[in-house]
């Protein structure tokens, strides 16, 4: 119960801490911020910490836009901003980037090294271009492309180049200069990003005031909450969820534990009350009982179930990248002892009730009636602990459908983005080998996106997109089943639409029509292939849908419909039938084969930043443009790990405690049975029978868990769906569609509902397996 | 000889959901000092109601029973229990011993729960005398019926009380082992001075008694004499 408990705490905490470690541990943005803000900010007491960012430019990359300025030591502190690399700015000529802004611009990790930026300077809806120099002083660990604002766009950018406040005014003056009317030199200035610390009971408070003040300055604006790093409603959900279940769970098992002991017990008290025990000793005696049992628990429980929870955490498969927290909630732990106590003691009151007004006559033993009502509830208490267990079972299963997809979803996007630099050429071959080879690199999947004329019976031709991929790499996206050999030889192609949208279109009955184009300057700029046909291929082609998760691999025309996707064999072939010399896209006939892209995919567990500097320098000295979304990917594929990780230890520790306590209840349960057993037998009835009929009592059991879990998971839905203030009926339709959205469709039921069945049938079965002699 | 202990006038009646079931009508009797009762009676004819009574496991609807002049009815539970495990001893047909505890604690606990410590030289006589010397460390499960029945002897009397009740003791055993357990328990109350009361339907054993209390419809019919 500790460890269940602790282990849920503290993979709460670990998942907490890294959402404040990845998108800041303030609660309030003002990200649009003026002047006259941080005066008022400075009267409001609510507020523990004022962090401000200062944006004073952009600085354009191969990857968008990038802020220039500065940020303060408050913003650092609440923001959790860190350093990969290095340190901070100190004097005017140092700055600090963020990794994925150096790579961009064409720069590795070197710390010193000069780096030349053009800042551009927002003036009267125009930019005023200033070059300047700086030397590397640390790179920064990626948050600007995380941290969503309402804002967050153009020059409201978050600071991705920091420099000191000094510099950052030199910038300026230098950009002022160009300016030819003095007066007008005010207009150019750098803009305040205000972050605010708010105490959690202060929020609400917090909240008006400040949307109150933003009103009053600037309409329509409002402020931004850090939803994201402080627990959703969803998040704090499964944690009194688990808690409530853990100390239901207890309640249950302490009772039912208690009921199946208490015919012995009470014979035993009747005993002794028999030879001379007064009500006062027997008391005593059950308090010193209750005692024993409950102090060494709470005495040598906890710590060791925290030992256990630390162990259990080191033991989980985590990313280095997340530091383990151990947490014993503390709040949380003394209701589930007092309940765990209370449950106890209670069975311990009806106990000496029981037997206090118990005739001590006969065979001192439960009557009867009361004796078949124990069983009664001891039957409902079994009951209860089975649904308990379905319960879990399904809130774990459908509950992760959905974050395992937005896993499968984020661990598709690539990492790395990498072509050679100019863009005229392919990226040859051998150079994705030398990628391959860096550490911590999972895959290297090099494509060609090129234009092709596209015919068949009933369409005439069009320009669409061909790519040329390696289809190892591409398993998760297309579906290869039965033509994988086929495609890999160049003996077929694939067409491509969005899932569930072919029906939409004209479909080739047959084979196929490709023709290629010579590129010429003017269709490059119009992105249409207009030159002179070089190559004609007919080809079988393959219907095939992407399924939604891999749209967002970042390849621009994925969406569209009769994209065509070729192996690397059919684009040789292609590239073979054409005349030596001639140009298709960045591919010329008879010149050195490679991509035009290669996605670049990281190991979520290694020293990823060792990968990003060696990527970084690999790709400097071989001429090869890089951009690096990898941390951004990382952050956001370990929130869905986390909430998995969550998921399914939690679920699984309690699902454990239940499985423990139902196995010791039920071997209790089949000792007391054994006597009915033995008797049915001795009075004819054969083992066939008895298994038949043990059978369908498992078989009732587990049908009635897993309606009852169903029930409860549904109620839970529902009631989840009813905080949001909405009618019952709308409640219920839209948990159904919550149900849908999960993945949970009707073929997910019955194999779920089977699995526990199965599951509840083996516990009973296993539970009840007497020898089933007739030996009474 | 003197009497130890006295019925007078005692009336029992169960209350169930049928209505009211007079168990005894109006008993009286008296027991001397030292002596063997016999209590006996077909199924239902409420020996074991009057022993229950006697043994204050019970109370009666009305009437008193008195030990050396104190009438037990009119104690409190508290008084009771203590009264009981300082001047009684009981023997049950289903020997209801402690399954978690030893022979040795079985036989002490009476003595244990009075504060009192078993007097050795006393304790060593009575298992001697049962026949439990090897069996002292042993647990009532690891027993056969007669020897567990043999451990509730001792323990009856082990706190030297002045009275043995017993209930059927030997309903649970085979006719051998029965008569050895029975001589074993009037060796034992005879040796330690001790009045005994036993309630059987066995005549055989009634014919063994002093005293031969026979009881039919809730009301002594015949005292010493039941043939």
């Amino acid at each position: 119960m500790i460890v269940a408990i602790s282990l849920v705490g503290s993979i709460n905490k670990t998942n907490a801490e890294f959402r404040r470690d990845t998108y800041g541990e303030w609660y309030f943005a003002i990200p649009s911020g003026i002047e006259r803000d941080a005066a008022w900010l400075e009267k409001q007491t609510y507020i523990e910490k004022i962090g401000v960012a200062g944006n004073y430019g952009t600085i354009n990359t191969m990857a968008g836009k990038a802020a220039f300025g500065t940020i303060d030591s408050n913003l650092i502190d609440i923001g959790r901003i860190k350093l990969d690399m290095g340190s901070f700015p100190v004097t005017d000529d140092e700055i600090a980037m963020e990794a994925d802004i150096l790579n961009a611009l064409g720069y590795n990790y070197e710390l010193g090294q000069e780096i030349t930026l053009r800042i551009e300077i927002p003036y009267e809806g125009q930019v005023i271009p200033v070059d300047w120099k700086f030397r590397l002083s640390g790179v920064i660990h990626e948050y600007s492309n995380l941290w969503v604002l309402n804002r967050n766009f153009d020059n409201r950018l978050l600071v991705s180049a920091m420099v000191t406040e000094n510099a950052a005014e030199q910038v300026l003056e230098s950009a002022r200069q160009y300016i030819t009317d003095p007066q007008n030199r005010e207009l150019v200035a750098s803009l305040p990003q205000y972050f605010l610390s708010v105490e959690e009971e202060n929020r609400e408070e917090g909240l008006r005031f400040i949307n109150g003040w933003l009103e009053y300055t600037r309409p329509l604006d409002q402020v931004c909450e850090n939803i994201v790093a402080y627990p959703n409603t969803k998040t704090r959900d499964y944690n009194s969820l688990y808690v409530c279940m853990i100390a239901v769970v207890t309640m249950i098992a302490v009772l039912c534990a208690y009921i199946m002991q208490m015919s012995n017990e009470i014979h035993s008290y009747a005993v002794l009350r028999s030879i001379g025990i007064t009500k006062m000793q027997m008391a005593q005696l059950l308090l010193l009982e209750t005692l024993l049992l409950v102090l060494p628990a709470i005495v040598f429980g906890i710590p060791f179930g925290a030992g256990l929870t630390w162990v259990a955490l080191r033991m989980l498969l985590y990313s280095g990248s997340v530091p383990i927290q151990v947490s014993i909630p503390i709040g949380a732990l003394l209701a589930v002892v007092g309940l765990w106590i209370t449950a106890v003691i209670i069975s311990r009151l009806i106990m000496f009730t029981v037997t206090v007004n118990m005739p001590l006559t006969g065979r001192m033993q439960l009557q009867s009636r009361k004796s078949r009502r124990a069983t009664r509830i001891r039957s409902v208490m079994i009951i209860l602990l089975l649904s308990a267990l379905s319960f879990v079972v399904i809130f774990t299963d459908i509950e992760s459908v959905r974050p395992a997809y937005l896993r499968k979803y984020w661990s598709l996007n690539y990492d790395y983005l990498v072509n050679e630099l100019g863009g005229v050429s392919v990226l040859p071959i051998r150079k994705a080998e030398m990628i391959k080879q860096l550490p911590g690199i999972l895959r290297v999947d090099g494509y060609g996106e090129m234009y092709i004329g596209l015919s068949f019976d009933g369409v005439e031709e069009q320009t669409v997109y061909i790519y040329a991929i390696d289809e190892e790499g591409w398993t998760e996206s297309l579906d290869f089943s039965g033509i994988k050999e086929d495609f890999h030889d160049g003996k077929l192609v694939l067409m491509c639409f969005p899932e569930e949208t072919e029906e939409k279109y004209i479909l080739p009955k047959g084979r196929i029509t490709l023709r290629v184009y010579e590129d010429c300057e003017e269709c490059i700029t119009k992105a249409e292939a207009c030159g002179e046909c070089i190559a004609e291929d007919e080809t079988d082609v393959v219907i095939v849908e992407t399924p939604a998760y891999a749209i967002n691999q970042g390849l621009v025309a994925f969406w569209g419909p009769y994209t065509i996707f070729c192996s690397k064999s059919y684009l040789k072939q292609l590239l073979a039938s054409m005349e030596p010399g001639r140009r298709w896209d960045k591919y010329i006939s008879g010149g050195e084969f490679g991509y035009d892209w290669a996605h670049v995919f990281v190991d979520l567990n290694s020293d990823s930043l060792s990968t990003d500097v060696a990527m970084a320098d690999l790709s400097k000295e071989n001429n090869m443009g890089f951009l690096n979304f990898r941390q951004k990917n990382q952050a956001l594929e370990q929130s869905v790990v986390q909430t998995l990780v969550f998921l399914y230890s939690a679920g699984i520790c309690i699902g454990l405690v239940i499985l423990l306590i139902l196995a010791s209840i039920m071997s209790l349960e089949a000792e007391q049975e054994g006597q009915k057993y033995k008797i049915w037998r001795a009075i004819g009835m054969s083992k066939r029978q008895m298994r038949r009929r043990r059978l369908r009592e498992a078989f009732l059991r587990g049908l009635t868990a897993v309606i009852s879990g169903w029930l409860l998971y549904s109620g839970y839905c529902v009631l989840g769906q009813l905080t949001e203030e909405i009618g019952l009926k709308e409640a219920v339709s839209e948990a159904v569609a919550t149900l849908e959205r999960n993945g949970c469709d009707w073929e997910h039921f019955w194999i779920l509902s089977g699995g526990i069945i199965s599951l509840v049938m083996m516990l009973l079965a296993k539970g009840k397996s007497g020898k089933g002699d007739a030996v009474l | 000889m003197s009497i130890i202990l006295s019925a007078r006038d005692i009336y029992k009646v169960y209350k169930t959901s049928s209505g009211d079931v007079p168990a005894l009508n109006g008993v009286s009797c008296d027991f001397e000092k030292g002596l063997f009762y016999a209590i006996i009676g077909r199924s239902g004819s409420g020996k074991s109601t009057i022993l229950h009574i006697l043994g204050g496991l019970d109370r009666p609807t009305s009437g008193q029973v008195l030990i050396e002049g104190k009438d037990i009815c009119a104690m409190n539970d508290e008084q009771m229990a203590t009264f009981r495990r300082r001047h009684m001893g009981f023997v049950f047909q289903q020997y209801n011993l402690l399954d978690e505890y030893n022979v040795k604690n079985n036989i002490c606990m009476p003595l244990k729960l009075d504060g009192r410590k078993p007097d050795p030289k006393f304790y060593t006589e009575v298992i001697e005398t049962l026949g439990l010397q090897q069996k002292v460390n042993k647990f009532p499960t690891e027993l056969s019926g007669g020897e567990q029945q043999r451990v509730a002897i001792a323990r009856s009397v082990l706190a030297k009380p002045e009275l043995i009740i017993a209930d059927e003791p030997t309903g649970n055993l085979d006719k051998k082992t029965g008569e050895e357990v029975l001589q074993l328990l009037i060796t034992c109350a005879a040796k330690f001075g001790q009045t005994l009361i036993v309630v059987t339907h066995d005549p055989e054993l009634a014919k063994k008694a002093d005293r031969v209390i026979c009881i039919e419809d809730g009301r002594i019919i015949k005292s010493n004499d039941c043939e």
